[in-house]
């Protein structure tokens, strides 16, 4: 009866940048390191750009709960508007953390972020995508940068069940290019105890 | 957690989930027409059978209704078949899906339950399916992506047993469970094989060792009439046995048990009872195992079987408990939730007088929130 672990996670993209589909890796990266996992999708009508929501819940023991993550323990976003135009931050639990794509320092944007934001990580998954040439007609691709800085921020998965799942879901070059952004952003995110 | 040693755990959606229960369970024919939310149900069948994979006939059709035509008539010449819709899709299929019935034709079909338009809606609600509760259809609700899989090769053996020759449509919510991720266990072809042995249709239009000939469709005045009818009366009624029979033969086979015509949860000692299909029920165990109060006075019965319709199982539990709550993710208008009418008249018909509280929650996919169910639970309870 007593939930040990439970961890819950909001995914906001934009329509076409592949929230979806991270939140999809994420679960299948999760369950490997025998976690139960789940990944929601809010399906609308997507528009590119638009805000994109994804959530997961991973546990040790068998979810039942089927609703969306309203208020999550970590918040990732792939930009920063995005964290500043959608109500997700409002509602990330107390003691909660933030992921972010962002190219810019910690200091330059601490003013909007809540106290009860206790852990933030920085990393530049756009310059990741844009020094790996990683591109789908025109985007920036990311999502697989922002799984591999997850796996160091959350400390789960590891990053090896991370770039198994990417080289699985895309077998060749496509893959191995995207493990290598998963790993770089790894590397480079930037974590911050608030 | 899961055991690997009767299959492969892979984390998937409803969808590829109902996908993998009829691809293990070898289908002659598919056919089937997209819909939201259920055509990556079909999709996935596709591409099974043109990489071959799946060795089935996948007939391109142009409307539900023709889909349903076309698995009708195949199942009439002998052959397993599969077709998936939702929502207005199934409305469309109706015609041919009250024909299935009467032609004895054991078709499983799984319906992604979707809302009703307008307004345009995609979203899960159960009144799409239960608008054929009347149609001699056997009809199932799943409570997650496992029992998603599981339920339709269960369907099969069900739908095909000698005693009960009938269609049966397996429902999952759409994108609660269509669209969404978990681990579920693939079993492994050879056991399904073992379990789920090839179609033996006790009669068929093409079998020429049938003797003598037989017709199918024919006018049949009054009193005959009655008797084919009495007939899909009696084959549900089998059907119940049969529900009970597979279920237990598939826990031995695979290990798994989600109910049979109902699952139990938390039913020993409690004063109240919540009653709601598949995945419904399933969000109700988790909030009442998220609440030290709750859990001592609530529990859950999930109805897996909505027709035939767990009348004694219901009945039975009433009687030991305070209160009956049923939450109904449906609405008939000017009536109210559908399976509370069904509870409330089966108590009656048993003489059973333990008071039924009636909530409708989740129309057009709105949230069935755990603070929902709380609350619900709470106005009741104090």
């Amino acid at each position: 009866m007593v939930i040990t672990l439970l961890i819950e996670i909001t995914w906001v993209g934009r329509g076409g940048q592949g929230a979806v589909t991270a939140s999809r890796l994420f679960a299948s990266a999760v369950y490997r390191e025998n976690y139960w996992a789940q990944s929601i999708v809010f399906f609308g009508a997507e528009r590119r750009g638009a805000p994109v929501y994804a959530y997961n819940r991973l546990s040790d023991k068998v979810i039942k709960f089927h609703h969306f993550v309203n208020s999550p323990d970590i918040a990732i976003f792939f930009d920063l508007e995005l964290l500043k135009i959608t109500k997700v931050l409002q509602n990330l639990k107390d003691g909660g953390s933030i992921l972010l794509n962002y190219s810019g320092s910690l200091s330059s944007i601490k003013n909007i972020i809540p106290k009860k934001v206790k852990k933030i990580g920085i990393v530049d998954a756009t310059g990741i995508a844009v020094e790996l040439e990683l591109t789908i007609a025109g985007l920036h691709v990311i999502n697989t940068a922002m799984l591999g800085a997850l796996s160091r921020i959350l400390n789960l998965p590891s990053i090896d069940a991370i770039q198994y799942v990417i080289k699985n879901n895309w077998p060749g070059k496509i893959g191995e290019k995207n493990a290598i952004a998963a790993t770089k952003a790894y590397n480079n995110i930037e974590i911050t105890e608030l | 957690m899961i055991t690997e040693s009767k299959g492969t755990v892979k984390v998937i959606t409803g969808n590829a989930a109902a996908a993998w229960g009829a691809r293990l369970s070898r289908p002659d024919v598919i056919a089937a027409y997209p819909i939201t939310p259920q055509t990556t149900i079909v999709e996935t069948l596709a591409r099974w059978v043109d990489t071959g994979e799946l060795k089935a006939h996948m007939i391109r059709v142009e409307s539900e209704h023709s889909a349903m035509a076309a698995v009708m008539g195949a199942s009439a010449a002998g052959a397993r078949t599969y077709t998936a819709t939702s929502s207005q899709g199934l409305l469309y299929m109706a015609e041919m899906i009250s024909w299935a019935a009467g032609a004895r034709t054991p078709i499983v079909m799984s319906v992604v339950d979707r809302a009703l338009g307008p307004p345009w809606n995609i979203w899960s609600e159960h009144t799409d399916a239960l608008m054929l509760r009347d149609s001699g259809w056997i009809l199932f609700w799943a409570a997650n992506n496992q029992e998603v899989l599981d339920s339709v090769i269960q369907a099969y053996k069900i739908a095909e047993h000698k005693e009960v020759i009938l269609p049966a449509m397996v429902m999952h919510d759409g994108f609660i469970l269509s669209h969404t991720t978990m681990p579920v266990e693939i079993p492994k072809q050879e056991l399904v094989d073992e379990f789920l042995p090839p179609y033996d249709p006790p009669h068929y239009v093409m079998n020429p060792k049938v003797s003598p000939p037989i017709t199918f469709g024919n006018i049949a005045l009054p009193a005959d009439y009655v008797k084919f009818r009495l007939s899909i009366e009696k084959a549900m009624k089998n059907a119940k046995k049969i529900i009970k029979k597979v279920a237990a033969e598939f826990k031995e086979f695979f290990g798994r048990w989600h109910g049979d015509l109902v699952s139990y949860y938390n039913t020993e000692g409690v004063d109240t009872i919540v009653i709601a299909l598949g995945n419904v029920a399933e969000q109700v165990e988790a909030t009442i195992d998220s609440s030290k109060e709750l859990k001592k006075r609530a529990g859950v019965v999930k109805v897996r079987a909505f027709r035939p319709f767990p009348k004694e199982e219901i009945a039975n539990i009433a009687r030991k408990v305070s209160n009956i709550v049923v939450i109904d993710r449906d609405i008939s208008f000017g009536w109210g939730g559908i399976l509370a009418g069904e509870v409330r008249a089966t108590l009656h018909e048993f003489r059973v007088d333990t008071p039924v509280y009636g909530k409708i929650m989740g129309i057009g996919g709105d949230e069935i929130l755990p603070e929902h169910i709380e609350k619900s639970l709470n106005e009741i309870l104090r």
